[in-house]
């Protein structure tokens, strides 16, 4: 469904996309992580068709974004990270604008269909001015869907809501994504956790991690992290635990709770249980922990700027001498 | 084209919903209103010791054309730079539509507004046929010659607004296209009389800024009663450039 090779951006001397390629099939819900000024925004313009690219080539719905323009902004809805709206009309007027512009058939029914499915169907002629910002996030939501695109493209599309209105968003991505193909950005990583199947991580331009959540915990982390829990403040249990080949830490969490990290390759959960249980210690939790998202792009994140920090000394001091 | 349409209908609509189209109508009615009174008074009064004569539109057509120039700024500063400012201009850009039905969508939404303000003061035509029998022939050429005008400023006015995307920006640049393309006949009395100075080879000089002045094409032609195609040409290619160097200018900025 979104094919882009080598797609890169610049701007003057700075370079916001370097080099992205990646492919979405259908049905796949993609989350687009990244620090912010990481290029998400400027890769999601590229691919509505907003701007165009310095270099590479983006394919969506079937149409190159740059030679059939029109074409693949058919098919495709978006949502922009600022939420641009026209404040001064109302809700429905400005949804009715919209699908007049896509041309749409059967537009006012189309209009009260994509209202009622975000729950703004009682909203309908208030001035878009007066309306919240989660009000607002779910308008822009529903312009997105007005020609039941093929493509959904969506920059940030839970920020600014209420826990109550992120979990409905949520369930609506989740419920489009099944015939849909859907791309979104986001910098809260429990989100991209829970709702894509792919996540493609994004620092200074570059692709640094393309996986499902699931593959890239393991992936990265190797090992496996376990926690403990023991009756008793389970002391000289840390001693024991360090003893189980395989186990590479022990950290005490607080009496009676441990986590353990373990090399990589080798499920080594029964021998830490019988090291327990020998010991004479209750066992009364163990737990695979895994990494969790957030440290995984903490630390791929992370170790992309201590490599540019690593090199740019050297340059220092070969200008020096 | 339908998408122009769409475009056009909601600026036009927009300019009921805002108070600055109120404000514009209700200032310019005022004006004209006044000077429309002062004329016909002095004129009655004049007739009165035997001078004078027929009250005509051009009591209404010459303050009007002038002011036209002040207000049309105004109407189109927010076309595009609104647009801008608030982002909104990704959402249209990344729905299929053209630049080009962008920018001449909102050129006919405030030009049919413009035919509604110089529309308003057909009032005074009417007053003058319930009171006296004016010759109907410069008012319509009159109209029609007021119907350019103001389509070629408001397109001055949507290239003014698509560079900017502050408001007060796209008024002042609105002005000093409006102003300037009106006074540039000025310079050609100064080019003939430095000319003549020098023994005066600038004909073709004089020509043509006399040609790009605004109030040639006007007061000395519609206004009289005249309709040449010269100046049909010349209003309709002032709308098409200006048009053309916004679309560009919408365009480029995908660009940066």
């Amino acid at each position: 469904m979104i094919q882009v090779e080598g797609l890169t951006k610049r701007y003057g001397q700075r370079t916001a996309v370097d080099g992205v390629s990646f492919t979405v099939e259908r049905g796949d819900i993609v989350g687009f992580l990244g620090p912010n000024g990481a290029g998400k925004t400027t890769t999601m313009r590229i691919l509505t068709g907003y701007m165009p690219a310095s270099e590479g080539k983006a394919i969506v719905a079937g149409y190159d974004v740059f030679t059939h323009s029109l074409e693949a902004r058919k098919r495709t809805g978006y949502l922009p990270e600022s939420v641009p709206l026209y404040t001064d009309m109302t809700v429905w007027q400005y949804l009715d604008f919209m699908a007049e512009l896509r041309q749409l058939p059967g537009r006012e029914d189309r209009v009260d269909e994509v209202l009622e499915s975000v729950h703004m169907t009682d909203r309908a002629d208030s001035f878009i001015g007066n309306l919240s910002k989660g009000m607002r996030q779910r308008i822009g939501l529903a312009q997105a869907l007005l020609h039941r695109p093929e493509v959904l493209i969506l920059d940030e599309p839970t920020i600014g809501l209420d826990p109550a209105q992120v979990k409905d968003v949520r369930d609506l991505i989740r419920e489009l994504g099944k015939e849909r193909t859907v791309m979104l950005s986001t910098h809260i990583l429990s989100e991209a956790q829970t709702l894509c199947n792919r996540v493609l991580i994004i620092n200074k331009g570059k692709i640094v991690a393309e996986d499902s959540p699931d593959r890239l915990r393991t992936r990265l982390s190797g090992g496996d992290r376990i926690g403990l829990k023991v009756t008793g403040d389970g002391a000289g249990l840390a001693d024991t635990l360090s003893k189980v080949p395989g186990v590479t830490t022990v950290r005490s969490v607080s009496d009676g709770e441990f986590e353990i990290e373990t090399a990589p390759g080798g499920n080594i959960r029964p021998e830490v249980a019988k090291a327990v249980v020998n010991g004479n210690w209750g066992l009364l939790e163990m737990k695979s922990m895994g990494m969790s998202l957030e440290e995984i792009y903490l630390q791929l994140v992370q170790a992309e700027s201590e490599e540019e920090e690593a090199v740019q000394p050297q340059q220092e001091e070969a200008t020096d001498a | 084209m339908r998408n122009v349409w769409t475009v056009a209908k909601r600026e036009f609509a927009h300019y009921f919903v805002s108070p600055i189209a109120y404000a514009v109508v209700l200032l310019f009615l005022i004006i004209l209103g006044l000077l429309f009174v002062v004329n016909v008074y002095f004129l009655s009064q004049q007739s009165g010791f035997g001078g004078g004569g027929e009250p005509t539109m051009q009591f209404v057509f010459g303050p009007l054309s002038s002011l036209i120039l002040f207000f049309a700024p105004v109407l189109t500063m927010r076309l595009m730079a609104e647009e801008q400012s608030k982002g909104t201009l990704e959402l249209l850009l990344t729905a299929p539509v053209r630049e080009w039905e962008v920018v001449f969508g909102k050129w006919l939404g405030a030009w049919m507004f413009g035919l509604c303000l110089i529309g308003a003061t057909a009032v005074y035509a009417l007053i003058l046929f319930a009171y006296g029998n004016p010759d109907i022939g410069p008012i319509y050429s009159g109209y029609l010659g007021l119907a350019l005008m103001i389509g070629a400023i408001l397109a001055m006015g949507v290239l003014a607004s698509s560079l900017t995307g502050n408001l007060i920006v796209a008024v002042a640049i609105g002005y000093a296209f409006t102003l300037m393309i009106w006074i540039i006949g000025f310079a050609s009395d100064l080019i003939q009389s430095l000319a003549s100075g020098f023994g005066g080879r600038s004909n073709a000089i004089v020509e043509v800024v006399n040609h790009i002045d605004f109030s040639n094409h006007f007061q000395s032609t519609f206004n009289r009663g005249i309709i040449d195609t010269v100046d049909i040409i010349y209003f309709a290619s002032v709308i098409a450039i200006s048009l053309f160097i916004a679309t560009r200018v919408v365009e480029a900025r995908r660009w940066r």
